[in-house]
């Protein structure tokens, strides 16, 4: 299948000034700053085919929504190439435009002092959309978000996971090919993550939309992306499936036990490392092919045992594994 | 033209919003008049005529004037200021429309504030329009409706031009400021051109902000002529054609600086 998203060698540098502190600091601002540059994105490379749901991952400042401002024409690479569906975001073509959206959790785009239906109005004119697609896309979105009760309440009266979904409406009324989430779920509390979540997923596969989603919640990436991005200081560390991931850095899985009494450390002795102690249960890290075996040898080392998991380590881990093993 | 309108729907509605921010305009503008008008009557006690104004003409040039003034005046400036320091506008510049147009639409709905300062001033033109005098031609009000037209328009240019500062800089204040003080002084907004020395009312029938208030008002009064009108006008014309292309360069190099910070 053919890449809808290509980005070759892309760089972005943010330039800034120092200022020495205190007043003649400031003074001395005043008649000459010092310009120095911070490479947000250095030299990154992947590609994504339609319908892919991508997830991109890395801490703050990593360069995650910088690169997703350049595919959404917000701001201007610094070097190298970007494509997607065919167009370069750089030069801001309205056709392009019209063929994506961006969405970004931090961010309001619905207007606050106006109940959302006026947005939605307002975006019906500005992509064009004719009065049957509006009515029947939004028939569509509401239903599925189920926020029809919300239309004519004043967006900034609306709770911060209502809010999300009517942006999510807003950004999709035009069906873009491609979408960019950026921290979609952040500040939600869990039910409405899981609702934003399931509807993202939905139609995801329902409309072969491309979409990448940065988010810092791993709930997110591991529910909806096969594949991650994983960036840090501006270049990727990691671009596969989140699977390989998980075998590749993190070569155990978990024994999580319960016991019916007290037991001690010494009693789990040789039969992994413990990464939890509790005097009534524990988790031990094993080697992913020994998981079974060892799982065996606890039921049979007379230990009062009253539930066993074999688990997956969390992903988060992995990935703090991964940028400790960085630094 | 539907994408127009609904902006220009959506604006006027949030116009509504912020009534107590219109009344509080609408105050300051009374009292600024009411100076006007104290000071003007107190230096015509002294004398019937000042640089070929009577005092009635003078009274209609704060009164008339002033009212060309408000008409052209937007202060759609700091909302572009807002958008590029707040990094909303990010939500613009993903959609397939430019800024401008936006800011164009926005701004025609934005004139409601407009439209309730014009009621309080033609109140005042009723109370007071014993008081008042003209000598305008049918020609004469063409010319004055075109050149506040036009007027209008160069005013929502220039504030645009002054909006785009926050490109490069956080504070835009200062340059709102100093921007609305020179228009406001070669509008003749404080007092009429014709007691600036020659050289300055020359320089000011060059500049785009005459035609706000000076010049239509001159046409009201019947003390300037047809064809310095219509060169007026064409004067207006060729600064819109300046002013855009200052705005196209202007808003291509501070794109390169948005860094689309903030919220």
């Amino acid at each position: 299948m053919e890449p809808v998203i290509i980005v070759k060698n892309l760089v972005k540098q943010y330039a800034f000034y120092r200022k020495e502190p205190g007043i003649k600091g400031s003074i001395k601002a005043l008649f000459y700053r010092k310009k120095e540059f911070r490479d947000a994105v250095k030299d990154i490379n992947f590609s994504i085919e339609r319908g892919e749901l991508v997830g991109f991952l890395g801490p703050n400042g990593a360069g995650k929504t910088t690169t997703l401002k350049i595919l959404s024409c917000i701001v201007e690479r610094s070097g190298g190439s970007a494509n997607v569906l065919g167009y370069d975001p750089g030069r801001r073509q309205p056709e392009y435009k019209s063929r994506f959206a961006i969405v970004m959790g931090q961010k309001d785009q619905l207007i606050g002092t106006l109940p959302c239906f006026e947005s939605f109005k307002m975006v019906q004119a500005l992509y064009g959309i004719s009065d049957k697609v509006f009515t029947e896309n939004l028939e569509e979105l509401v239903t599925l978000l189920d926020v029809r009760d919300l239309l004519d309440i004043q967006v900034r009266k609306l709770s911060l996971g209502q809010r999300m979904k009517c942006e999510l409406i807003a950004a999709l009324l035009h069906k873009p090919e491609v979408l960019f989430l950026d921290e979609p779920t952040i500040g939600l509390d869990v039910v409405a993550q899981k609702s934003i979540r399931e509807f993202i997923k939905h139609y995801n596969q329902k409309n072969k939309t491309t979409i990448i989603l940065t988010s810092h919640y791993m709930e997110d990436i591991e529910e909806l992306c096969k594949r991650v991005i994983i960036i840090d200081k501006g270049s990727i560390i990691y671009d596969g499936q989140l699977s390989d991931l998980i075998k590749k850095h993190a070569p155990y899985k978990l024994l999580k036990v319960t016991f019916t009494q007290d037991i001690t450390r010494e009693q789990l002795a040789g039969l992994g490392e413990i990464s939890e102690f509790q005097p009534y249960a524990a988790t031990l890290r094993v080697r992913r092919e020994e998981a079974t075996k060892t799982a065996a040898m606890l039921l049979n080392a007379g230990l009062p045992v009253d539930d066993l998991l074999i688990d997956e380590v969390e992903v988060d881990d992995v990935i703090r594994t991964i940028f400790n093993e960085k630094r | 033209m539907n994408r127009y309108l609904a902006i220009a729907n959506t604006w006027w509605q949030r116009a509504f919003n912020y009534r107590a921010v219109v009344f509080v305009y609408r105050i300051s503008d009374l009292i600024e008049m009411g100076m006007l008008l104290i000071l003007w009557t107190a230096l015509y006690r002294t004398t019937p005529v000042i640089q070929g104004m009577t005092e009635h003409e003078m009274i209609t040039y704060v009164l008339v004037g002033g009212l060309f003034y408000e008409i052209t005046r937007n202060f759609s400036g700091d909302e572009v200021d807002r958008a590029i320091s707040s990094g909303s506008l990010s939500s613009f510049l993903v959609k397939p429309m430019s800024y401008f147009r936006y800011y164009l639409s926005m701004s025609f709905g934005r004139s409601m504030h407009t439209a309730l300062a014009l009621i309080t001033r033609l109140i005042i033109l009723l109370i007071l329009h014993s008081y008042l005098t003209t000598s305008v031609t049918l020609s004469g009000v063409c010319i004055i409706i075109a050149m506040l037209f036009l007027g209008y328009l160069t005013e929502l240019f220039m504030n645009y031009l002054v909006g785009m500062t926050a490109f490069w800089t956080e504070e835009t204040a200062p340059f709102y400021n100093t921007y609305r003080n020179l228009q406001k002084f070669f509008a003749g907004g404080y007092f009429p051109l014709v007691l600036l020395p020659a050289g300055l009312i020359t320089a000011s029938y060059w500049m785009p902000f005459a035609y706000r208030y000076f010049v239509p008002m001159q046409v009201f009064l019947g003390k300037t002529d047809v064809f310095t009108g219509i060169r007026g006008i064409a004067i207006q014309i060729v600064w819109l054609f300046i002013l855009y292309g200052i705005i196209q360069i202007v808003w291509r190099r501070g794109l390169k600086k948005f860094e689309a910070v903030g919220r």
